[in-house]
């Protein structure tokens, strides 16, 4: 199961950085987000508490799940009236 | 339907369902649920302007990527069952979770909401508003 989830983890950061869409990159983005909420509150070894990891996750998934809204809807707003379809940023 | 892109984004869109699933399974209900939600908000922001820009070209660039993140990826499988550690199943406790982040993290948060306010006061005086001609 820790070898599916590092999978998992690898194939969105894969699919992010590989696939110049913004569609595609905006939900490997929240499949890399919520592979890594999951992993970082679940892994541990058998004997330790988890409420630690319970308290930091909830910290940084909220932080970043505001932040990962506000870039979402930045970029609806530039790609919407651009031709442009990915989020990497081009120097022309 | 039938373009590319829409096929790959319904597939990452089960894939991230599916992992949201597992966090519900693994007794983090609370997680689970903002998850399953925030999922299908991004699903259908990213379906609309896909629908309205109707953008059907799909680039795969970089494909040697993949080499250092698989090596990244075998090498933190390694070192997770060199250290023995698992994923396991969390019932969550938002109870003393809330206790000790409000007891540890108390002037943390009070900077943070002060940050955010501030900010959202800044962006709100620096939005103009275009006047109709």
């Amino acid at each position: 199961m820790t070898e599916t989830f590092v999978a998992v983890l690898i194939f969105s950061l894969f699919m992010t950085f590989c696939f110049r869409h913004f569609f595609i990159q905006l939900m490997s983005l929240k499949l890399l987000l919520d592979s890594l909420v999951v992993f970082l509150v679940s892994i541990r070894n058998p004997e330790a508490s988890s409420l630690g990891a319970q308290m930091a996750i909830v910290l940084v998934s909220s932080l970043s799940v505001l932040v990962f809204f506000i870039l979402m809807a930045a970029g609806t707003q530039k790609f919407a009236g651009t031709k442009a379809s990915s989020l990497e940023v081009r120097g022309d | 339907m039938r373009n590319p892109p829409f096929i790959l984004g319904a597939s990452l869109f089960i894939l991230a369902l599916t992992v949201d699933g597992w966090a519900l399974a693994a007794g983090l209900s609370a997680v689970g649920v903002l998850l399953s939600v925030g999922t299908v908000l991004v699903f259908a922001v990213g379906i609309i302007w896909l629908i309205y820009h109707d953008d059907r070209k799909l680039h795969f660039c970089r494909g040697w990527v993949i080499i250092p993140l698989g090596l990244f990826g075998f090498a933190l499988s390694k070192v997770l069952e060199k250290s023995s550690a698992q994923l396991l199943p969390t019932p969550e406790n938002l109870t003393d979770t809330g206790e000790r982040i409000m007891t540890q993290f108390q002037l943390g948060l009070w900077i943070v909401s002060l940050l955010l306010l501030f900010s959202f006061v800044l962006a709100s005086s620096l939005m103009r508003r275009n006047r109709a001609k």
